[in-house]
């Protein structure tokens, strides 16, 4: 699929993500370019293109091909691919993303917000709810981005790629109708939901 | 069996000529092989027809059914439940069949004795090595347990039922490994991509037979989720706290299920009845060795336990379908045909 566009993101002069283009990519690509990230530079065929996210995935059957659109996404800068993300409907009301990596230089650049923003404007609106695991470490970026813990939801162990070590990760929600709501409140209200680049 | 990769299409199931009620496959192709990591692997179940009668006379039923079409069958043994219960009934169902029991450097479960026929094969752990390995580069398996049943099943000289397959469920709420109930009771039915390599060996050898008389019929899989032990097991998940921990995934409810069932089987999973540390240790190591024979087969399908059970004629029982509350309904079901992502009520378009 293409996404028809190429979404220059954010407005602010200067800014990195001024210069930021949008693309899906294909998804062995995709695996290929995190799979460093992910410290599984030796074991890309194990990155899956769809995790089930303990229970996320309400699709069944068949549903689970004819159903899921699964979209690796990358933001590239200037012509070179500096974060990724995917994103796929894990039901018909709701979504999950996956990843969400910037390389260590471009951290703390709006570049994985504006990533994020453009991956869940590619859903229709009845795709209300916007989920991801996040490792604890980033809980707190992710609310700023207007991402809340799941009400009834506890970090939980996760195996990584690193030597088979855990980290801790809880589930993350986002809403977008009070997303919208707040933004269109303002710029002052972005500090509660600024997950949308200004 | 060759080690190379199975083609894509594999030949059609023997016995053929039935609605299948249990179907795999890898993204648009059913009962098919994987060709690439990135394929998707799933499961379906169809609907069922009518009321179950129980797991038991279901059982039996199938196992009816199932002979009926193959004709006669060899029951390959390798110490699970499937196998014992079918040679067990079997004779009182005046089934043509004969027992093939297995013995692996002169350890292994005794032939049960059933009133069939049966033939002992004695074979060595090396031979077991190599016919798993195989079958993990071939089928994708890396599950020893399940090669051992198919390696029963490839000494098979009649249409073979494979001693294969249990109804798995899990709480998605609990962590295992932290041992704490890490959110709300989110129950499934797992489905190994592994359980179904030997259906896939079966056919791509065009042997007869079935690797999964668990899933023969509809009404069959909704008596293994309606029986007590598996009720008793969903309610201890949805109660949460301390029952919901003990709970994480129903290996004792179908242990249970069993035993109700027939009373006097002594094992519940094939495992079991091999209880030498040494075999079992070895079979960890060989394990190990299949899943880095053939990596990134190892994948899982969940079936939504709040969807199954509609389909299969079942009450959902409260609390069940909170999941579905949270992370949203799907709005087609498998069988009405499979719409495109956005092709909604709403007219949107997805990406």
């Amino acid at each position: 699929m293409s996404t028809g566009q190429e979404t220059p993101a954010g407005a602010r002069p200067g800014a990195a993500r001024e210069r930021l283009r949008f693309h899906e990519i294909d998804f062995e690509l995709w695996r290929r370019e995190i799979a460093p990230l992910w410290h599984m530079e030796g074991a890309v065929h194990l990155v899956a293109p769809l995790v089930n996210g303990y229970g996320q995935l309400q699709y069944c059957g068949r549903e689970i091909h004819a159903r899921v659109r699964h979209v690796p996404l990358a933001a590239e800068l200037d012509g070179t691919r500096i974060a990724w993300t995917s994103i796929y409907n894990i039901s018909d009301e709701a979504l999950r993303l996956r990843g969400i990596y910037v390389l260590p230089e471009w951290r703390s650049n709006g570049v994985g917000r504006s990533l994020v923003a453009h991956a869940i404007s590619l859903w229709p609106r009845r795709f209300g709810r916007v989920f991801l695991y996040a490792r604890l470490g980033n809980v707190g970026r992710y609310r700023r981005w207007g991402f809340e813990i799941v009400p009834g939801h506890l970090p939980r162990s996760h195996r990584t790629g690193i030597e088979g070590g855990q980290e801790r990760i809880v589930q993350m929600m986002l809403r977008r109708a009070a997303a919208d709501e707040a933004d269109r409140a303002g710029a002052h209200a972005r500090g509660a939901a600024p997950w949308l680049p200004p | 069996m060759s080690a190379a990769t199975l083609p894509a299409a594999l030949p059609p199931p023997e016995p053929a000529g039935r609605a299948p009620a249990f179907l795999f496959g890898f993204d648009g192709e059913a009962f098919a092989s994987r060709r690439s990591p990135a394929q998707r692997y799933w499961t379906e179940y169809a609907p069922a027809s009518r009321a179950h009668r129980g797991f038991a006379a279901e059982f039996a039923l199938a196992l009816v059914d199932l002979a009926g079409r193959l004709g006669r069958m060899e029951i390959a043994w390798a110490g699970g439940p499937v196998g014992l219960a079918a040679a067990a009934l079997a004779p009182r169902l005046g089934l043509p069949a004969r027992v093939l029991s297995l013995s692996i450097d002169g350890g292994g479960p005794p032939t049960p004795m059933t009133g069939l026929p049966a033939r002992r094969i004695e074979a060595r752990f090396e031979e077991l090595e190599g016919f798993a390995l195989g079958l993990a580069r071939a089928a994708g398996c890396g599950n020893a347990w399940a090669a051992l049943s198919a390696f029963a099943a490839s000494h098979a000289q009649w249409p073979v039922l494979a001693d294969h397959g249990e109804v798995r469920l899990l709480n998605h709420g609990i962590d295992e490994r932290l041992g704490i109930v890490a959110a709300p009771a989110s129950l499934a039915l797992v489905d190994n991509e592994g359980f179904t390599a030997l259906d896939r060996w079966l056919r791509a050898e065009r042997r007869p037979g079935e690797a999964q008389l668990l899933r023969w019929t509809p009404e069959l899989v909704a008596a293994q989720l309606d029986s007590p032990a598996n009720r008793g097991w969903a309610a201890a998940a949805l109660a949460g706290g301390a029952p919901a921990l003990r709970a994480w995934t129903n290996h004792a409810a179908r242990g249970a299920m069993w035993r109700r069932a027939f009373p006097g089987l002594r094992h519940a999973e094939p495992r079991a009845a091999w209880p030498d540390p040494a075999f079992r240790a070895r079979m960890q190591r060989l394990s190990l060795r299949m899943r880095r024979a053939r990596p990134g087969c190892a994948t899982q399908h969940f079936t939504p336990l709040h969807r199954l059970l509609p389909r299969l004629g079942l009450e959902v029982p409260p609390g069940l379908d909170e999941d579905a509350r949270l992370y949203g309904r799907v709005g087609v079901s498998p069988t009405t045909g499979a719409g495109e992502p956005g092709s909604s009520r709403t007219g949107e378009e997805a990406p």
